[in-house]
C-alpha cells in the first residue's frame, strides 16, 4: 500500500531538508487551491504533501526601494487588501480581484498559481506586464527566473526536483501610469476562457510605452509583442481603429490550444476584442 | 477545533476537511457538492473567512478555528440569517443553504463596520451555486441580513 503523509516543517531549511529526504513523490502545498481538488480528482497523486502554511516568513508581502515580494503563503486575499499593492501595483490588484470567488482567494496563493501555471490564470498576465521573476530555492542556492521563461506550457514550468518557489518579485519601475485587466468567462468565478491585462504610458495623447499579456485558452498567457510595438508612438484615439483592422494578431494565432467546444476563429475574434476592450479601459482609467 | 470544541481525529493524511468533518465527526451540515471548490456546498469558516472545505486537507488545519453551521445555537448572527431566509422563502431543496449562510456569516464578520451593498454581497456570494436557482430570493434574504448587522 502506498505510504502517503503531510509534513509541517516550520522553516525553509527544513522544507529543503525534507524534500531532499522525500525525494521525487513530495510536493509542496500552499494554500491548495489548486493541488487539492487535482489530488481529490486523482490527476496529482503524490507520496508526501510539505506545507508551508508554518513558515511564518512566507507570508510576507514586503516593499523595497525598487520591488515588492510576495511570499509564497501571501493570500490572494491579502494581496487585494495591502495597501502596497494597491497603491503601487494596481494591476495585480486589478487581476486579484477577478480570481475565482472570496473561498478560493482566501487560502489560495499567488506563488502558487504561478507555479500551478494554468494558462487561464488571472494573475499571470498581470505579472507578465509587470516583467515579474520568481524566486526559487534549493539546497544549492537561490536563483530567479522571470515568469516568462518560467511557464513553458500549460501546466509546465521549469522548476528543478529540490526546489521551492518562495516568493514572487515585482519592479516598481515596470508600472506603468495606465492599467486595466479584464476577462471572458463563462460565470463569474471562472477561469477565463480569454484574459488580458494592459499596462500604458502616454504623453500629449500619444501612446509612449505599452504591454498587453494574455491567457486562457492558449498553451500559456503571453506578451502580445507584435501589437505592442504597432502601437506605441499611435495617438491613443486611434488605438481601437488600429485593433479593428489587424486580420490575425500572429503571436495568439500560434499559442492558441485546440479545444472541442470553441473554434479557433472564435478564440481569435475573443482575443482581439478583449484586447481593444482593455487598452479602451486602461485610456479611460477605468 | 470545530465551533468551540476540540476533537481529536484520526484519519488519512490526504482526507479533506470535508471528509473529516462529515465523515469522522458527524457534522453533516456541511454539504458535499462537486468535491473540486465550485458550487460553495461545503462552505464553513476557517478563522472567520469563507473557504471550501473540499479543498483544504484535515491535517492542515489542526490548529484553525472551524466554524459549520451547526455553530447557529451559539451564534446569534447565523440566527438572524437563518430568520431572514424563512422570511424570504429563500430556500428551495435546501441543499446549498448552509454553505450560503456560512458565506453571508463570514462576510458580516469579514466587513466589520464597511457597509455592505448588494454589489459587495453578490460579488461574494459568486462561490455559491444553488441548483434550484433562487438566487433572487437567496439575496434579499442575505442583503436584508447584513443590513441588520
Amino acid at each position: 500500500m502506498k505510504q502517503s503523509k503531510v509534513l509541517n516543517p516550520k522553516t525553509l531549511a527544513e522544507v529543503l531538508s525534507l524534500f531532499e529526504q522525500c525525494g521525487d513523490g513530495a510536493r509542496v502545498i500552499a494554500g491548495g487551491q489548486s493541488l487539492v481538488p487535482m489530488i481529490s480528482l486523482g490527476l496529482s497523486e503524490p507520496d508526501f504533501l510539505i506545507n508551508l502554511s508554518s513558515c511564518d516568513d512566507l507570508f510576507v508581502i514586503k516593499k523595497t526601494r525598487k520591488t515588492i515580494n510576495i511570499g509564497a503563503m501571501a493570500s490572494v486575499s491579502e494581496i487585494l487588501n495591502s495597501s502596497q499593492v494597491i497603491n503601487l501595483l494596481p494591476i495585480l490588484n486589478f487581476a486579484a480581484k477577478k480570481v475565482a470567488t472570496p473561498h478560493v482567494r482566501n487560502f489560495g496563493t499567488l506563488v502558487g498559481n504561478v507555479c500551478h501555471a494554468d494558462p487561464s490564470s488571472d494573475l499571470i498576465p498581470a505579472l507578465l506586464c509587470l516583467d515579474a521573476q520568481i524566486d526559487l530555492v534549493s539546497k544549492d542556492g537561490k536563483r530567479s527566473v522571470l515568469l516568462s521563461e518560467f511557464i513553458t506550457g500549460p501546466y509546465s514550468t521549469t522548476i528543478r526536483g529540490g526546489e521551492v518557489a518562495v516568493s514572487v518579485t515585482c519592479q516598481l519601475d515596470k508600472q506603468s501610469k495606465l492599467a486595466s485587466y479584464k476577462k471572458v468567462a463563462r460565470r463569474a468565478g471562472d477561469l477565463g476562457i480569454a484574459t488580458c491585462a494592459v499596462s500604458l504610458d502616454s504623453h500629449k495623447d500619444c501612446i509612449e510605452s505599452a504591454k498587453i499579456s494574455v491567457g486562457g485558452y492558449l498553451r500559456k498567457a503571453i506578451r502580445v509583442l507584435d501589437i505592442e510595438k504597432n502601437i506605441v508612438g499611435l495617438p491613443a484615439h486611434e488605438i481601437c481603429t488600429f485593433i479593428d483592422g489587424v486580420e490575425k494578431i500572429e503571436s495568439i494565432e500560434n499559442s492558441i490550444l485546440p479545444d472541442g467546444s470553441l473554434t479557433n476563429n472564435y478564440l481569435s475574434a475573443t482575443f482581439s476584442r478583449l484586447i481593444r476592450s482593455t487598452l479602451k479601459d486602461a485610456l479611460s482609467g477605468k | 477545533m470545530v465551533n468551540g470544541v476540540s476533537h481529536p481525529v484520526v484519519c488519512k493524511p490526504f482526507d479533506t476537511l470535508l471528509t473529516v468533518l462529515r465523515e469522522d465527526l458527524g457534522y453533516f451540515g456541511t454539504k458535499f457538492g462537486c468535491g473540486i471548490g465550485y458550487c460553495g456546498a461545503c462552505t464553513v469558516l476557517i478563522d472567520g473567512k469563507s473557504a471550501h472545505s473540499c479543498c483544504l486537507i484535515a491535517t492542515t488545519m489542526s490548529d484553525r478555528k472551524i466554524s459549520t453551521i451547526e455553530s447557529c445555537d451559539d451564534d446569534p448572527v447565523i440566527q438572524k440569517i437563518q430568520d431572514q431566509f424563512l422570511k424570504e422563502g429563500a430556500i428551495q431543496c435546501g441543499y446549498c443553504i448552509p454553505g450560503i449562510v456560512m458565506t453571508v456569516r463570514g462576510l458580516i464578520e469579514e466587513s466589520g463596520q464597511r457597509v455592505i451593498t448588494e454589489e459587495i454581497l453578490r460579488g461574494h456570494l459568486d462561490g455559491n451555486i444553488c441548483r434550484c436557482s433562487g438566487y433572487a430570493s437567496i439575496v434579499r434574504a442575505s442583503l436584508k441580513a447584513c443590513v441588520d448587522e
